[in-house]
């Protein structure tokens, strides 16, 4: 018989109380381990969605949404400016809703890592050998080449439907190419016009080489594209501004900042929409996830404080006259002292028994409760995430609500969770162990005695 | 006795390491070692601001073998002299010698070894460990103390229980499974697990019938007889006359002759009403 011996009955002494605390006290345990799990969890998919989300902000003027092409051109003074050109099926208004002089403002915001521009049109006058296709009253028409300008900096980029270029041949633009007469083609438009890199071909009445070709995801308007560096593109076609503006913010945390500033400084002409918005219902839904989680992990560990406090306490305020009986026959406040923590060290260890029992088979069913549920939305999920020569792309033309599919992966037993039963467990023992030194230290064995 | 009292000029509780118990040698009186020398011994408490005496200057001398009875009304503060003489209450003034232990300036360490080696306690209701078994409870004290094998312990504290008269079958029960009586007699089993110069007993019979009460103090006197020096708080005049020494209080104070009262004195007095008797 020894002193854990003794603290190993005295932890028995009451049946009942034992079963209630320890399982209270372990089933805290087991959803705090739980929870730290789950929230692990839900943070890891907000940081994917955050990643999937990025930083971008795209600019648009307001009432001249970039997704009409083709759309009349009557719309009410866009600020770009310039002139009329082309018709019929494929023409698309000259006018650039946003002006170099906005572009400019925008660059020189505080918080902008870095702007890219959107500039395309159709060539109708190009000589180029295109795909037809079928109109709905069976007429078989010419599809005509997009022209595409970028920013030579540009590390995002993606084509009409949101086409996601590759490069398979040449090369990507350089600085010295900003104004030169250069373009990439798409190898279906350039095998169409048996042209390879280093032929020319010729747009707007200039002469461009090709320094690269390209496939792309999208056998449509994309397989007709080619692009130009954006300042030869403003130049031959004679514009000044560009479609649409994509800002990104130097962090996903500076998003939403970033785009209330874009805001006050462009006002109503234009639209700042920021990607985090098309994702709101996942965001919203994991962001309420991650607070119930954590509303559950902060009541789980105050619950299991609460009944190691409460079973410490009332474990050593009902043995009031057994420690003044052991200092009177001569135990030391250590030697009291150290019978109680190893009478709580014994209450926390068999707790995490119990929590480890708990998790294992329960922890499926906690992970349920607060599981996340967005329905997937493959229509409007965009394309062009995929790497690339042009770098991660982005999709340009995003529906106004986008969902991803995500899911919190179940809380289950594994080394974390039993690290987190288990520290958990004795950290409380620790924390817990003052109540039995402060209120040994306290009890005069003479004053209990005597009142027997 | 108000239990809601202050402690007057209580030393600081702060532990200290352990360290030998200052010693002075022990006198002999009447050929016999002195084991407890009380000299204007007091304890006051505060109640509300008002100071209580509940010991108030007594003065005695006991040696070896004695039996000694304090006796007097409630709140007479006969245990609180029984709870200084044992170091479980620090005396407020005065001074306190016990098998040569000067105990007023004892660390709490100190204090610690003091109770454990010097000490034994008997109480009025027992105080055994519930969860421990008879044997277990007389091997507690021996523990506390440390320095002999399980084995050691356990051979002790069945003799101690036999000698006790706790018979083998009952020393694995444990207290709940015990009477009164015998709830008693591992209590003073326990209390000489240390084999301890004095023993202590705060109204060992107060939970007991007439007749277990007598076998205790039988006990009681045997230890006494065995060189123990044996003090009895009690309100029973009936063991206060078994006495070798009887000292009576009241107010704090050692009714009677002044606050000595002399052994022999005592003890030839009792003799002789012992002889009356007969």
């Amino acid at each position: 018989m020894d002193i854990v011996i003794r603290g190993m009955r005295n932890v028995l002494r009451n049946p009942l109380r034992l079963l209630l605390v320890v399982f209270l006290l372990g089933a805290s345990l087991m959803l705090v381990a739980a929870m730290v799990s789950l929230n692990s969890s839900a943070q890891q998919q907000l940081a994917n969605v955050h990643q999937e989300v990025g930083t971008a902000i795209t600019i648009n003027y307001a009432t001249n949404d970039s997704q009409g092409a083709g759309q009349s051109t009557a719309n009410a003074g866009p600020p770009g400016g310039g002139q009329q050109s082309g018709g019929g099926f494929f023409s698309r208004p000259t006018v650039t809703p946003v002006p170099n002089s906005t572009v400019a403002k925008v660059k020189n915001l505080p918080g902008v890592a870095s702007v890219e521009e959107s500039l395309r049109r159709t060539d109708t006058e190009s000589i180029l050998q295109t795909s037809t296709i079928q109109t709905p009253d069976g007429r078989s028409i010419s599809i005509p080449p997009t022209v595409n300008g970028i920013s030579t900096g540009a590390a995002h980029f993606t084509l009409a439907g949101g086409s996601t270029p590759t490069l398979v041949s040449g090369r990507t633009f350089q600085a010295s190419d900003a104004t030169a007469y250069v373009a990439m083609m798409s190898q279906t438009l350039a095998q169409s016009n048996s042209l390879t890199v280093g032929s020319t071909f010729a747009l707007k009445g200039k002469t461009f080489t090709i320094i690269g070709l390209y496939t792309t995801t999208d056998q449509g308007f994309a397989s007709n594209s080619l692009v130009v560096p954006l300042a030869t593109m403003q130049s031959v076609f004679s514009l000044s501004g560009v479609d649409s503006i994509t800002v990104y913010a130097q962090s996903y945390e500076q998003v939403d900042a970033l785009a209330a500033k874009l805001r006050n400084t462009l006002g109503k002409a234009y639209d700042v929409v920021t990607e985090a918005s098309t994702y709101a219902n996942t965001i919203n839904a994991l962001n309420t996830a991650q607070n119930s989680i954590k509303l559950a992990l902060i009541v789980a560990i105050v619950t299991a404080t609460l009944v190691i406090i409460f079973a410490v306490f009332i474990t050593v305020r009902e043995r009031t006259i057994e420690i003044g009986t052991l200092k009177a026959i001569g135990a030391s406040h250590s030697q009291v002292i150290r019978q109680f923590w190893g009478e709580v060290l014994a209450l926390s260890v068999v707790a995490a028994l119990i929590a480890v029992g708990l998790l294992a088979t329960l922890g499926p069913v906690i992970s349920n409760a607060f599981n996340v549920s967005t329905p997937t939305n493959t229509t409007t999920t965009p394309a062009g995430f995929r790497g690339g020569p042009f770098g991660a792309g982005r999709v340009l033309f995003a529906s106004p609500v986008a969902n991803l599919n995500v899911h919190l992966s179940s809380a289950t037993l594994n080394a974390q969770a039993l690290l987190i039963i288990v520290g958990l467990g004795m950290g409380l023992a620790v924390l817990t162990s003052a109540i039995p030194a402060w209120y040994v230290a306290r009890i005069k064995p003479a004053e209990v005695l005597r009142r027997g | 006795m108000d239990t809601d009292l202050t402690p007057v000029d209580e030393r600081d509780d702060e532990e200290s390491e352990e360290t030998p118990l200052p010693f002075q040698p022990v006198s002999v009186q009447d050929g016999k070692p002195v084991t407890i020398v009380a000299q204007g011994l007091s304890k006051y408490f505060t109640h509300k601001g008002e100071i209580i005496k509940a010991v108030d200057g007594v003065s005695f001398t006991f040696t070896e073998g004695q039996f000694v009875t304090i006796i007097g009304p409630s709140g007479s503060g006969k245990s609180t002299l029984l709870y200084v003489l044992g170091g479980l209450d620090q005396a407020t003034s005065g001074e306190l010698l016990v098998d040569g232990v000067d105990v007023r300036h004892l660390s709490e360490q100190q204090e610690h070894q003091f109770r454990r080696a010097k000490m034994g306690f008997v109480f009025q209701s027992f105080y055994l460990l519930p969860t421990l078994t008879a044997l277990e409870n007389v091997m507690l004290p021996m523990q506390l103390a440390g320095g002999q094998s399980s084995a050691q312990l356990r051979e002790r504290a069945r003799a101690l229980l036999l000698e006790a008269g706790i018979n083998e079958d009952r020393h694995s029960h444990r207290p709940g499974k015990l009477s009164g009586g015998q709830q008693q007699r591992v209590a003073i089993a326990r209390a000489l697990a240390n084999d301890p110069r004095v023993i202590l007993a705060d109204e060992p019979t107060g939970n007991l019938d007439t007749f277990n009460g007598k076998r205790i103090i039988e006990l009681l006197k045997k230890l006494s007889e065995q060189g123990k020096t044996v003090i009895v708080v009690t309100h029973d005049r009936s063991i206060a006359r078994e006495a070798d020494v009887r000292l009576e209080m009241e107010d704090g104070r050692i009714r009677g002759t002044g606050n000595y009262v002399a052994p022999t004195r005592s003890l030839t007095l009792a003799r002789k009403k012992k002889g009356k008797k007969k």
